[in-house]
């Protein structure tokens, strides 16, 4: 950042700022968020959020799922648990979003063009939470592991059709090198961090303040 | 009640619970370690150098500390940040004198006779490790030697909790599992071995994190080489040997790459740990098409790296291969394109499953612009005002765009009808035109 105050107001100095911060900014996010986004246009609406938000409310649990945030898509929730994430793909937002935007269920008087569109962006989602599963599966076999690729690459496939800009993280590639992985090391919560993360969980709640406290051997 | 312990770290002490640790002085500045030995001094700078034609450190890192616990008074020299690794054998040894244990463990290394794949075993990777004799590691009970099979996990946190607000520091946990305990049993606390705590305040840089890992490595190098005796236990009486063996590293994208010396994730040419494919070539989904990596290329380019004598020599070659040198090398059985696995709880569900639902599906972002719109009350203007006037101005992190225009605007800073102002843009100007208010009624005492 510049060393001297810029002088507030005058406007040479203002543009000056301005650039030293962005340039700050991006070294600390290579990726730039906002060219991200301009790509994609299919979102859901607000009026439609409503109704994902009162389906995730409205859904009975087994005790080990972790539900997604009632008010998912408001920035007070904070982030998200890994876990939920994993609820989210696997039931709430496949469920919910094949109420609003699959074929089946459109309103019979939208665009024909609108309908066609988003059902493809359901069935992106179909994919994900389709590989997902098969990846994730506590039972592995060269079965799980071809059907998970392939419900990958199409996923992949088919977001590139639909945003043919969209430009693809690491992660996508890094995903595509789990199928092999899967036969390599079997069913994954050998290799996931769910435990170890819970060990920093562990860790965070120890008191540092030099005081033995409570001990349990 | 002669001898009875009237302080708890005496008690503890005698009832021998405390873990058995190795100390080392780790540099604050160059994170370089040096073991702690009894009896030894330990230096009091730093003399490691960042690459061979360098000067050393030369940073403070030992201190002089009063000790006068058993009525001795003397000055000891103590690290100044201190990093503690577990004995590996102590923990081995704890394990395996629990009864029953011994025979789970052992019968972690037969292979099941399954068709589908249950644990880790059961994949193909287990079955090819080779032991230092070149012959199969894990094969079955077919010898006397007890062998282990571990995963490794590097992730650093932040150990005052993940709230936002507050100072951020950044400490990282080690720890291993024993893939030979059951699943069930696996992720236990109590069978859990943590290594140790990468001190902080801060991550080390990737040219730094390998002072930490390198006694690891040749932990794990002498439980591999040359394995380990047991005098007794539980299945004889006369003792076991037994050997260790690193099997999959798990950590997530960033440390990955970090804790490897290889190219971050977000390198142009080198993204990808397990293939050479380039970052403008991402769209291609083909994995038959993607250029390999091998150990033996890897393997070359790592110690090209390390034998480089200048900073720009090493520049050069990294630029080229994608590569720096890092201690897990020092483990002769090491293989970066099989050892690396991707995790798969950060890949799918916090990288592809958040992307999807966020970025394509933009939930998350209807709200934050609805958010963005709502009109600014007299409330938040006054807790900005308040935030502005305190020294400590991190709390105006916290406080809405719009409610910082509004500020701005009463306090007279021009924002030149510019549409788009970042946050730190906007705090930024609001302190400077704050510490000119302050100055100018300083002015005109």
């Amino acid at each position: 950042m510049s060393s001297s105050p810029p002088s507030v107001g005058s406007k040479d100095e203002n543009d000056r700022l301005d650039v030293v911060i962005i340039g700050n900014g991006y070294f600390e996010q290579p990726m730039q968020e906002e060219e991200a986004h301009e790509v994609f246009v299919d979102k859901v609406t607000k009026p439609e959020l409503k109704l994902l938000q009162k389906d995730i409310e409205s859904i009975i649990r087994p005790p080990y799922r972790q539900a997604p945030p009632r008010d998912l898509g408001n920035p007070g929730h904070g982030k998200l648990k890994a876990d939920q994430w994993k609820t989210c793909i696997e039931f709430d937002i496949p469920v919910s979003v094949a109420q609003l935007w699959s074929r089946e269920t459109a309103p019979p008087d939208q665009d024909r063009d609108v309908t066609a569109r988003r059902d493809k962006v359901f069935q992106s989602i179909m994919h994900l939470a389709v590989a997902v599963r098969w990846g994730t599966s506590y039972r592995i076999s060269e079965h799980h592991s071809q059907l998970f690729e392939e419900h990958m690459v199409a996923y992949l496939r088919l977001l590139l059709e639909l945003y043919p800009n969209i430009q693809f993280r690491p992660n996508h590639h890094m995903a595509l090198h789990i199928g092999p992985l899967l036969t390599q090391f079997g069913p994954v919560h050998s290799w996931w961090m769910f435990p170890f993360e819970r060990v920093i969980g562990i860790l965070q709640k120890v008191n540092t303040n030099s005081k033995m406290g409570k001990y349990n051997v | 009640m002669q001898g009875f312990p009237k302080d708890i770290r005496t008690a503890r002490k005698l009832f021998d619970v405390e873990p058995t640790t190795t100390t080392y002085a780790a540099c604050p500045a160059c994170s370089a370690t040096y073991r702690v030995e009894e009896g030894k001094t330990l230096h009091i700078n730093c003399d490691w150098k960042r690459y061979p034609n360098a000067k050393p450190c030369g940073t403070k890192i030992s201190k002089l500390v009063l000790r006068d616990g058993d009525g001795n008074r003397r000055m000891v020299r103590v690290p100044i940040r201190p990093f503690l690794i577990q004995d590996f054998d102590t923990f081995k040894a704890s394990l395996l004198s629990r009864p029953g244990m011994e025979a789970i463990l052992d019968r972690g290394t037969l292979f099941n006779d399954t068709e589908d794949m249950w644990d880790i075993k059961d994949g193909t990777r287990v079955k090819e490790l080779g032991g230092p004799d070149g012959a199969t590691f894990c094969d079955g009970l077919k010898r006397r030697e007890l062998r282990l099979l571990w995963s490794l996990s590097i992730d650093w946190f932040n150990p005052r909790g993940n709230k936002a607000a507050g100072k951020s520091t950044s400490t990282g946990s080690i720890v291993m599992a024993c893939l030979n305990l059951p699943p069930s049993l696996r992720y236990k606390p109590e069978n859990l071995f943590l290594v140790g705590i990468i001190p902080g305040p801060r991550e080390p840089s990737v040219e730094e994190v390998g002072h930490f890992i390198e006694p690891i490595v040749d932990m794990l190098d002498r439980s591999w080489r040359d394995g380990t005796k047991f005098n007794c236990t539980e299945s004889s009486d006369c003792g076991r040997a037994e050997r260790s063996m690193l099997v999959v590293i798990v950590t997530d994208l960033v440390a990955s790459r970090k804790i490897t010396g290889v190219a971050s994730h977000s390198s142009k040419n080198f993204f990808c740990s397990l293939c050479s494919l380039a970052k403008p070539k991402i769209n291609n989904f083909d994995r038959t098409t993607w250029p390999t990596k091998t150990r033996a290329m890897q393997k070359k380019a790592a110690e090209e790296w390390r034998d480089a004598i200048t900073k720009k020599e090493r520049k050069r070659l990294f630029a080229q291969t994608g590569v720096r040198w890092s201690p897990f090398w020092k483990l002769d059985y090491y293989d970066p394109t099989k050892m690396g696995a991707a995790d798969t709880m950060h890949n799918l569900f916090l990288g592809l499953v958040q992307f999807h639902v966020r970025e394509v599906l933009g939930i998350e972002e209807v709200q934050a612009k609805a958010e963005a719109g709502r009109p600014v009350t007299d409330k938040e203007i006054n807790g900005a005002k308040h935030a502005l006037a305190t020294p400590n101005t991190k709390a105006l992190d916290r406080v809405r765009i719009p409610v910082l225009r509004e500020l701005c605007a009463q306090n007279g800073i021009d924002l030149g009808g510019k549409k788009k102002l970042k946050r730190s843009n906007l705090v930024q100007m609001l302190k400077v035109g704050h510490l000119l208010v302050v100055y100018g009624t300083l002015l005109t005492f």
